[in-house]
Parts: C-alpha cells; sequence; structure tokens
C-alpha cells in the first residue's frame, strides 16, 4: 500500500474503533437509564434509543472496523496472519462483531415491548447492560493490543519472515555473480 | 499502523533465532489471554445454564408476549397508542 493510501486507511480505521467504542459508552448510559429511572417516558425512551443506536451507529461502526481492519493488515507488511497481536485483535473484533449482530435482534424485541407496556411490565425490562458491557472489555482489549503491539510471529509469519530473507539474499548476491 | 522492523522477530518471546531453523513458540501473553477468555466464556455458560437456558427475548415474558401488540387497548380516556393495533406479524 503507499503511504498516502495507508494513511487514509489507517485514519479511517481509527475513526470507526474509536467510534464505536464511544457509541458503545453512549448506549450503555441509556441501559442504566433504562435500569435507574421509576419514569416510564424515560425508560420507553431509553430503549427506543438503544434500537436505534444500535442499529444505525453501533453495527455500521462494528463493520465498518472489522472491514478497516482487515484492508489495514492485508495491505502492509503486518499481515493478518503473521502476528499474534494481529490475529488476536481479528478473533476479538469478529467475535465482537458477530454477538453484536445476533443480539440487536433481542433489543429490538425488547424496545417493541416498551412501546407498548405499563409501569410494572417496562419495569421488568430492566437495562440491556451485560451485552455491551463485556463488549466494551473487549473493544478495550483490542485497543490495547493495537497500541502496544505485544511482540510474538506465528509459525507462518516465521515462515513467510524466513522467505523474504532468502529473497532477499538472492537479490543482495545477484550483482556479485 | 507503520510497517514492522525488518527483522522485528529475530528473537522471538520463546527466545528462537529463525536462522537457527527453529520456529517460535506461542508468547506467554497469548496463553495467559486465551486462558483468561477461556475461563470467562464458560462462566458465562455455567451462568447461562443455571439461568434456565433461554438467551432469547422470551426470558423477559412474563405471562404475555411481545407481539401481543393487537389485544393492547389504551385505557378509556388515554391518548390511543401511535402504534396502530391491528398491525401484526412483527417481532
Amino acid at each position: 500500500m503507499r503511504p498516502g493510501v495507508r494513511k487514509f486507511a489507517l485514519a479511517t480505521h481509527l475513526t470507526v474503533s474509536v467510534g464505536w467504542i464511544g457509541a458503545v459508552v453512549a448506549y450503555l448510559a441509556l441501559g442504566v437509564a433504562a435500569v435507574n429511572s421509576r419514569d416510564a417516558q424515560t425508560v420507553r425512551g431509553a430503549w427506543i434509543a438503544m434500537e436505534l443506536t444500535g442499529w444505525y451507529v453501533i453495527v455500521p461502526l462494528a463493520l465498518a472496523t472489522l472491514l478497516t481492519g482487515l484492508v489495514m493488515a492485508l495491505g502492509t507488511k503486518w499481515g493478518l496472519l503473521r502476528y499474534y497481536w494481529v490475529l488476536v485483535a481479528f478473533v476479538l473484533t469478529t467475535l465482537a462483531t458477530a454477538v453484536l449482530i445476533l443480539h440487536m435482534p433481542t433489543v429490538s424485541s425488547l424496545a417493541d415491548v416498551a412501546r407498548d407496556a405499563d409501569g410494572a411490565r417496562l419495569e421488568s425490562l430492566g437495562g440491556d447492560l451485560l451485552h455491551p458491557g463485556v463488549g466494551l472489555v473487549v473493544l478495550l482489549v483490542v485497543q490495547v493490543v493495537n497500541v502496544y503491539k505485544p511482540p510474538g510471529l506465528t509459525r507462518y509469519g516465521w515462515r513467510k519472515q524466513g522467505e523474504q530473507r532468502r529473497q532477499q539474499g538472492g537479490q543482495r548476491a545477484a550483482p556479485m555473480a | 499502523m507503520t510497517d514492522p522492523p525488518r527483522y522485528p522477530d529475530a528473537l522471538s518471546d520463546s527466545g528462537a533465532d529463525p536462522d537457527r531453523g527453529t520456529p517460535p513458540g506461542m508468547p506467554r501473553w497469548v496463553k495467559v489471554s486465551g486462558l483468561i477468555v477461556g475461563v470467562v466464556v464458560l462462566a458465562l455458560i455455567a451462568i447461562m445454564i443455571i439461568g434456565g437456558g433461554d438467551h432469547g427475548p422470551s426470558r423477559h415474558a412474563t405471562g404475555d408476549q411481545p407481539t401481543e401488540r393487537s389485544e393492547h387497548k389504551p385505557p378509556a380516556g388515554e391518548a390511543p397508542s401511535p402504534r396502530d393495533p391491528s398491525e401484526l406479524g412483527r417481532g
């Protein structure tokens, strides 16, 4: 990848991945409001907002993070499978995205209930805190891994590195022949 | 993301030098992280099983189903719900 394109891809990836984290924090705030509030309108509003935020903000950001992360991995010398930190980040991001997409229909169902429920039924809905809470922890772990890039070549990366060394060694030897 | 150094893992976490032909072992941080994640996943599965195993929206049902909106009638004197009670099929 050319440096200009790589920087654009990196800027995009940083924007959507950090945006995903921020959107989950906002979603959690709505969930806390739904749990703590005794006002029916607040609880209804929180659930409806959670549904809208989930489908129209968090899911697109998650998919964009996955896609731009793949572009960054495959378009640079880090690769997707050569370093453990890239592999771990990719697996965790994929898992987080899958769980998010599988969980959103539940949120929609509960938002539908909230729209029509009365006080007691509304209170029984509680708030959606477990999934986004665990998801937030996972995203923060991925962020830390991406910044610190802990060392470790996979066997595949080690083989690829060996091949590159042999190639470069051959190229250096050629002018002397 | 800057490009990696030329030979960033000439000596990997396991101390193996690729020039000697020994593939690197899995770094300790991967093993420890994998163990923690495995324990957390098992704990979550145990909680789900102990909680009755129901992981879908119906676990919040308390006798009436979320789709029974057609039977919902606003109390007399209150404004009708913005949703058409005759709508069916959602959820």
